[in-house]
């Protein structure tokens, strides 16, 4: 039987940004949902429950933070694996979404999209 | 005064996103805006530091996808390149990436010399740092036919009290440089690093190339802002001017030394030391949000 698909959202109000990684990581046999402001990944996360959840911490509405506090609280999504994906380079902000458990920061702009694929692959292979 | 961060406080950082970055420079002192250098009060100060740092924030997503289209692009996984194509191409990734540094060293730039600032010390394996960022810059060396060759100390700890992020941003800097300066000789250049324990209290690194030299009379002005030497405009049109001050500004601020040794011609060699002291109680840079 084939192996089911890995589930990852992306939570990114930045299409572009979205639209190219989505299309790389099909490419590279993850199953992608997209979600664009903070309210919309928390109602996907809850319904379809990804297996990791990319997230941006500058968003509409709800920003990052709120949205992984949130998470965090709820029984349904607490242990769903979270890499928070931001352009704020700022320690404290790392720092920060490590200590409310996120599993990894990323800085985008410093990294190769091939590098994303790996961060993904490697807090994904290290879960229990 | 209504401050960035009071504002952020306030009504979250959204809305205070959606406001022009303009709208916040219009903000500072007519003063501040006039003179050069830094923003001369503390309210300035702080609000210059916030736009910076949003501005930097909001130049580096367009960017990123810009980066990651042409990454994907160059990959051959959506369809084959010619030769032609694939070094514009490669061009266009060292552009980018280029400027992505250009803009993180102006925010450090900015804040740094806002006197706001505060390194984040904390402990940080400094052998696995310098590895993290060789690996980093490792794309872009290749494509200068530069080998970066890292002398891993055998035996000793370095376990130092740090903030790794602006630490990351002078090793990139400075292996930036020597790659930079180092290409085009023989069409092959070789970039050694160093690390090394000075004296119980003081690691030293050091950075060393084969490249082009640094001429005499550059000498006391290398590490001013905007400065480039007359041989590296002549071998590359490229460079800020930023790169040197910027580690300056950092490796004095963590309280240690920089300086070089070079012999023009024959390649150059830059220094950096940090003090091994213990991480005490932590200051706390401020988030955005």
């Amino acid at each position: 039987m084939a192996k089911a698909k890995k589930k990852i959202l992306i939570t990114e109000d930045e299409q572009s940004i979205s639209n190219v990684l989505r299309n790389k990581l099909e490419r590279y046999g993850f199953e992608v949902i997209l979600a664009s402001t903070g309210e919309e990944s928390l109602n996907k996360t809850k319904a379809m429950k990804p297996d990791l959840v990319l997230l941006d911490l500058i968003m509409p509405h709800k920003d990052g933070f709120q949205v992984l506090e949130e998470m965090k609280k709820d029984k349904d999504m607490k242990k769903i694996d979270v890499i928070v994906f931001s352009n704020l380079g700022q320690e404290a902000d790392m720092k920060r979404t490590k200590e409310m458990g996120a599993s990894d920061y990323i800085i985008k702009s410093n990294m190769s999209i091939s590098e994303v694929v790996e961060k993904i692959n490697k807090v994904l292979g290290s879960r229990v | 005064m209504l401050t960035p961060n009071k504002k952020i406080k306030k009504n979250g950082f959204v809305d205070f996103l959606n406001t022009d970055v303009i709208e916040i420079y219009n903000k500072l002192s007519h003063d501040s805006k006039k003179k050069k250098g830094a923003p001369n009060t503390p309210q300035d100060r702080e609000l210059f530091t916030s736009f910076v740092a949003i501005a930097s924030h909001q130049l580096r997503t367009p960017l990123t996808s810009l980066r990651w289209c042409l990454e994907e692009l160059l990959s051959g996984e959506i369809g084959s390149l010619n030769k032609e194509q694939t070094n514009y191409i490669k061009q266009s990734i060292r552009s980018n990436i280029q400027m992505i540094h250009l803009i993180n060293n102006l925010l450090n730039i900015s804040r740094l010399e806002s006197g706001e600032f505060h390194l984040e010390a904390k402990e940080t394996d400094l052998v696995a740092l310098i590895k993290e960022t060789i690996e980093e810059y490792w794309p872009l060396a290749r494509a200068k036919n530069s080998r970066i060759i890292f002398k891993e100390p055998v035996g000793e700890m370095f376990q130092l009290c740090v903030d790794p992020t602006y630490i990351r941003q002078v090793i990139t800097n400075l292996i930036s440089n020597a790659v930079k300066y180092s290409a085009g000789k023989n069409g092959k250049s070789r970039v050694e690093v160093l690390l090394e324990k000075k004296r119980p209290d003081l690691v030293l690194i050091s950075i060393k190339d084969n490249g082009v030299g640094i001429p005499d009379e550059a000498r006391g002005k290398i590490f001013e802002k905007f400065y480039r030497s007359p041989n590296a405009i002549e071998q590359t049109g490229t460079g800020t001017g930023l790169g040197l001050y910027v580690a300056k500004l950092i490796v004095e601020s963590a309280g240690g030394k920089i300086w070089y040794k070079s012999k023009f011609g024959q390649g150059a060699t830059f220094y950096f030391t940090l003090p091994i002291a213990e991480c005490r109680l932590e200051k706390k840079e401020k988030s955005l949000i």
